[in-house]
């Protein structure tokens, strides 16, 4: 077991691929758009009430190559837009406006027979507690046979045997482990087979939702590692999702932070940890243990997270904010478009910058998710 | 802070066996701790850090007296209690309480704040009467920041958050006045916004009442702001202790360089090397001879990969040589011989400026 293949050249972090704004970067040079996602608000129905809105309005773009960082608190609706993007919300979920655009296609227009044919080819999720996600019966091997089989990636058992070694190769395993099940698998390996399984069809973009939570620092590393080198060799988008800033400020390109539902920053990974513009990203930032830094005490934000039910109704974070003045309270922020590739929605940036404009808003409610 | 040494554990061992070969076989043995000592000053703050399966929580319970140590002892407050029971142990209970990980187990759903805070008192027949007993949980209530207290004491856990639940918790561990606190893992189940809060609460609440908090946690960076000093372990051992600022500036063991070059730095401008030890931790079924690190130190492998073959001479960095013998070329030493905690030179006379190190190779501070 300690002689998983050791990642070569893990030296040599790529520096940020994205510089300018954000339309540069949609015009820009090099690395191609994969997905697009534009204006996508979820809502969570019920009959004792009104829809909650988990998703408020959330835009980013991903481009070949492409690490974004997508942070915040649990219950800011990191994993329900992830679970829209593979339209794999539970049945009380309603994607009821926006676009999700992989490679020239929206999913939202899609049947569920399409979306299937899409998922895992062109969309891959490592999910969180890979114990869970895998199937106890069956061997890791034939889970990934079965992925393999229904996209037609392979022909023939003997096809699709060979492509599992390889897999298993590719995150540093021994091919011979994949007649086992994932019983027999410890934590860091049952998440080094969810990645396997999730770069069968080699898909372009590939969703990895808390992939080294409840791992230890030590193999969280080597997972972490592994995404990166494997974004190097394969050149797939890869969306990471964690609350964690540190692992973001040593992989992404790119950080979108989500708080109560809204965008409340995006920008590059400089930025962010430079420049942040939100006072929520700043005080994330101040309550994040710095190792080079230990100096003074955690700094924690006052207060809890909003939840779904009891949105407030202005800034979801103005009851928390040391900065809020009154119109914070009673109104909406939009998103401020600010120098370089920034944008923020808070309205201490309203006096010296125009709300982003991020295309036509189309409603959905009549026609998503209403094929069976 | 005073110097009077509340808790010793000396050379703790405990092993639990695993499944039997064959009628007649013995059973195997998992080594969970395998030779622990330290001590722990009343009124400071110990950090405990480790991967999962080094033994960490295996040793809070041992302390706790929930699971018995194989051999080895431990003192509280001078008093040998290695093997108390019945009323000596829940005497020391009352002295020793815990704070666990998980607020949303720990707390029993059915019970309001009010009664889970005053268990303990009743258990250890506390407070002359109900309303005596009330008092006290309301003062332990407002001192973890549930203000006011009346707001708190007809809930039931499952109308609080997360943040708040911790409080609760922490509150029973407070209640009885003990000098010294466990705490397993106390924010790694909150969310990065309110673990400050909490952490600082603990050291706070520590710090006024003069408790000694043992702090398990796999967190480095967490320990730089609150212990006193930390305790790195490895496979069942501590193998480098000292104070904190010295241990994270100046690591001694090849596993604490690794455990600090990976935890990643909240600032993309000091992206860094990173030591990454490949595979998991040995199993603690069959521990590896000699230094139990030796077969994933990078250490060894780096410096014999570079050793030519013909050379026999001593490579030894000076200074290692002087004082530990030497130990290359075939760093034999490390495979066959089990290095013990040794002081660094030029650490602080004192017992606890001293920074120890289990390790051969170690070489003396730059």
């Amino acid at each position: 077991m300690a002689n998983n293949a050791s990642p070569p050249g893990k030296n040599t972090r790529s520096v940020p691929i994205i510089t300018g704004s954000a339309h540069d970067r949609n015009n820009g040079s090099g690395s191609e758009l994969v997905l697009q996602v534009k204006d996508v608000s979820v809502d969570f129905i019920g009959k004792e009430h009104a829809p909650w809105r988990a998703v408020d309005q959330v835009s980013f773009n991903l481009h070949a190559g492409e690490v974004m960082g997508l942070v915040g608190e649990s219950g800011c609706g990191k994993t329900t837009l992830m679970l829209s993007l593979m339209r794999l919300l539970s049945v009380n979920g309603r994607i009821v406006n926006g676009e999700i655009n992989l490679v020239g296609r929206d999913l939202l227009d899609l049947s569920e027979n399409e979306m299937a044919d899409v998922r895992w080819k062109n969309i891959a999720m490592i999910f969180q507690g890979a114990m869970n996600a895998l199937n106890p019966v069956l061997t890791v091997g034939e889970q990934i046979i079965e992925a393999l089989l229904r996209h037609h990636a392979v022909i023939g058992m003997e096809e699709a045997n060979r492509r599992v070694a390889e897999l298993f190769d590719l995150v540093g395993m021994p091919p011979s482990r994949s007649n086992q099940y994932p019983f027999q698998f410890s934590g860091g390996m049952r998440q080094r087979v969810m990645i396997a399984m999730a770069l069968a069809c080699s898909p372009p973009v590939v969703i990895a939702d808390e992939p080294t939570t409840a791992l230890d620092v030590m193999i969280q590393a080597q997972i972490l590692e592994l995404l990166l080198e494997l974004r190097k060799r394969l050149g797939m988008a890869v969306i990471l999702v964690t609350h964690d800033l540190g692992v973001i400020a040593e992989l992404c390109d790119s950080v979108l932070v989500m708080y109560g539902g809204v965008a409340a920053e995006y920008t590059d990974v400089d930025t962010l940890y430079n420049q942040p513009a939100h006072p929520y990203t700043q005080n994330l930032l101040k309550a994040f243990p710095d190792l080079l830094h230990p100096t003074g005490k955690l700094i924690s934000i006052p207060g809890y997270p909003p939840r779904i039910d009891a949105l407030p109704p202005g800034c979801r974070f103005a009851p928390r904010c040391p900065q809020a003045f009154e119109r914070c309270h009673r109104e909406k922020p939009p998103l401020y478009q600010l120098p370089g590739f920034h944008q923020a929605s808070c309205f201490l940036y309203s006096a010296h910058s125009e709300p982003h404009q991020d295309g036509m808003v189309r409603s959905r409610v009549s026609e998503a998710q209403s094929d069976p | 802070m005073n110097n009077e040494i509340a808790l010793e554990v000396k050379d703790l061992q405990k092993q639990f066996p695993v499944g039997k070969s064959g009628l007649w076989g013995s059973a195997a043995v998992v080594h969970a701790l395998n030779g622990v000592s330290f001590k722990l000053r009343q009124g400071e703050m110990l950090a405990l850090v480790g991967e999962s399966g080094c033994g960490k929580s295996t040793l809070a319970m041992t302390l706790m007296g929930l699971e018995k140590p194989t051999s080895g002892e431990i003192y509280f407050e001078g008093k040998n209690v290695t093997h108390v029971k019945g009323r000596g142990l829940k005497e020391m209970r009352r002295h020793i309480q815990m704070v666990f990980q998980d607020p949303y187990e720990a707390l029993n759903p059915l019970m309001t704040i009010e009664e889970i805070v005053a268990e303990p008192l009743e258990v250890h027949g506390l407070g002359r009467s109900r309303e005596e007993r009330q008092q006290r949980v309301k003062q332990v209530l407002e001192d973890s920041g549930l203000k006011p207290a009346e707001n708190y004491l007809n809930r039931r856990p499952q109308e609080l958050s997360g943040g708040q639940r911790q409080r609760v918790v922490i509150a029973g561990g407070m209640v009885l006045e003990p000098s010294i606190l466990l705490a397993d893992e106390p924010v790694s189940m909150l969310d990065v916004s309110i673990r400050a809060e909490i952490l600082n609460l603990l050291s706070d609440l520590c710090r006024r009442m003069g408790v000694a908090m043992l702090f398990i946690t796999h967190d480095l960076a967490t320990c730089a702001y609150l212990a006193d000093r930390v305790a790195i372990m490895y496979l069942g051992r501590v193998v480098e202790i000292g104070p904190v600022n010295e241990v994270l500036e100046h690591p001694a063991h090849p596993y604490t360089r690794a455990l600090l070059s990976v935890i990643p730095v909240p600032n993309p401008r000091h992206r860094r090397e990173r030591v990454i030890l490949q595979g998991q931790p040995p199993n603690a079924v069959e521990l590896p001879s000699g230094c139990h690190f030796h077969p994933r130190c990078p250490l060894l492998s780096e410096n014999s990969r570079n050793i030519p073959s013909e050379h026999s001479g001593c490579t030894c960095p000076e200074g290692v040589v002087a004082r530990n013998g030497c130990i290359s070329p075939e760093f034999e030493r490390c495979k066959q011989e089990d290095p013990h905690l040794v002081s660094l030179p030029g650490g602080k006379e004192d017992l606890f400026g001293l920074h120890q190190v289990a390790c051969w190779f170690s070489l003396p501070r730059e």
